[in-house]
């Protein structure tokens, strides 16, 4: 579990947009490995059953949960002031644009540009063609760099 | 290929995302196009961005958290988690079978113990050349009493009691008919 918690954990904050309910989904994600464990095919890689796992438990409390508002969270505490200020200000940004892309591109960019696996093994785990899920990262990109474009642009 | 085409493909060729052939041939269009270089440039740095992007600001403490919250779950969890998905499954079973052997038609009871009185006429349960007394009044009261085909009942042979039995299975066209022979004391003593 420690092996895997924290990719389980930091895809399901992606998704989610908040740690709490990270917490939530890490939780969950390890009891239906728990309860599914004997499904779990000896030839399967266990790194995409996970992912499939946390996508599956995200698009389920995605879909149970109330619309809100979700909270800032503070900039962690570090030395570099300044530095943890705009990790914090990309972070922002990041989980701005995620939760502005709809939920079949965000989970795509999540495992392609995020996690960085390749299109077919992204296709694999979400149980997609290589081309519908070439075509989702296609347009979750075209998204996230009309969001960002101004932002960089005026970092460059 | 026209900067159309190539627009389109620019996210996933900034991605390495396009097979060879296509990949090559955005490409030389993208190193004669200033547009599309430029355009191509911005998407790649957007990529830069997403690589880069700072992992979740999910500390130790909060792995901790997940693991010991887990571990706590699972030691709450009934063991037999797995039962009631089966005993739904078992009694869902059976209630499918009673369901199945009530629509059936019912076969007639064999003479003996006393029954309620059949819905329908299909079971019929005769009991020819049986002593006066039947084995159980009520059953026989409910009971269509017929003449034995074929055979009347023989004064010369008051000690043996034929008893005929029918019984109507399912398919209407089959029919079960039993003789068997019993003592008259056998028969009274089944009051």
């Amino acid at each position: 579990m420690s092996l895997t918690q924290r990719r389980v954990a930091a895809v399901a904050y992606r998704m989610l947009g908040t740690s709490d309910e990270a917490r939530d989904a890490a939780q969950e994600v390890y009891l239906r490995v728990h309860r599914f464990l004997h499904r779990f095919r000896a030839d399967e890689d266990l790194n995409a059953w996970l992912y499939r796992l946390t996508v599956n438990v995200c698009h389920d409390m995605r879909r149970k949960r109330r619309p809100s508002v979700p909270l800032v969270e503070a900039p962690a505490q570090t030395e570099d002031a300044e530095r943890a200020t705009l990790l914090w200000e990309r972070a922002a940004l990041l989980r701005r644009a995620l939760r502005e892309l709809p939920e079949k591109e965000r989970r795509a960019l999540v495992l392609r540009d995020l996690e960085g696996l390749d299109t077919a093994e992204v296709a694999r785990i979400l149980g997609s063609s290589a081309g519908t899920v070439r075509s989702q990262i296609c347009s979750a990109r075209r998204r996230v760099h009309a969001l960002l474009a101004g932002v960089l642009g005026r970092e460059r | 290929m026209r900067c159309r085409d190539v627009e389109a493909l620019l996210p996933l060729f900034a991605g390495a995302d396009l097979d060879a052939r296509t990949a090559a041939a955005v490409g030389e269009h993208v190193a004669l196009c200033p547009r599309c270089s430029a355009d191509s440039e911005a998407l790649r740095g957007t990529l830069l961005f997403l690589a880069e992007s700072p992992e979740p600001p999910l500390d130790d403490a909060f792995h901790l958290d997940v693991r010991r919250d887990v571990l706590h779950r699972l030691r709450a969890e009934p063991r037999s988690r797995r039962y009631p998905t089966f005993l739904l499954a078992a009694a869902a079973a059976l209630l499918l079978a009673l369901a199945l052997t009530r629509r059936a038609p019912r076969p007639a009871p064999i003479a003996g113990p006393p029954t309620p009185p059949p819905a329908t006429p299909a079971p019929v349960a005769i009991a020819a050349g049986a002593p006066a007394t039947p084995a159980s009044p009520r059953g026989a009261s409910a009971k269509r009493r017929l003449p034995a085909r074929g055979r009347r009942p023989s004064a010369t042979l008051p000690a043996v009691h034929v008893t005929r039995i029918e019984i109507q299975t399912p398919n209407p066209h089959v029919r079960i008919v039993w003789l068997a022979s019993a003592s008259p004391r056998a028969d009274a003593t089944t009051d």
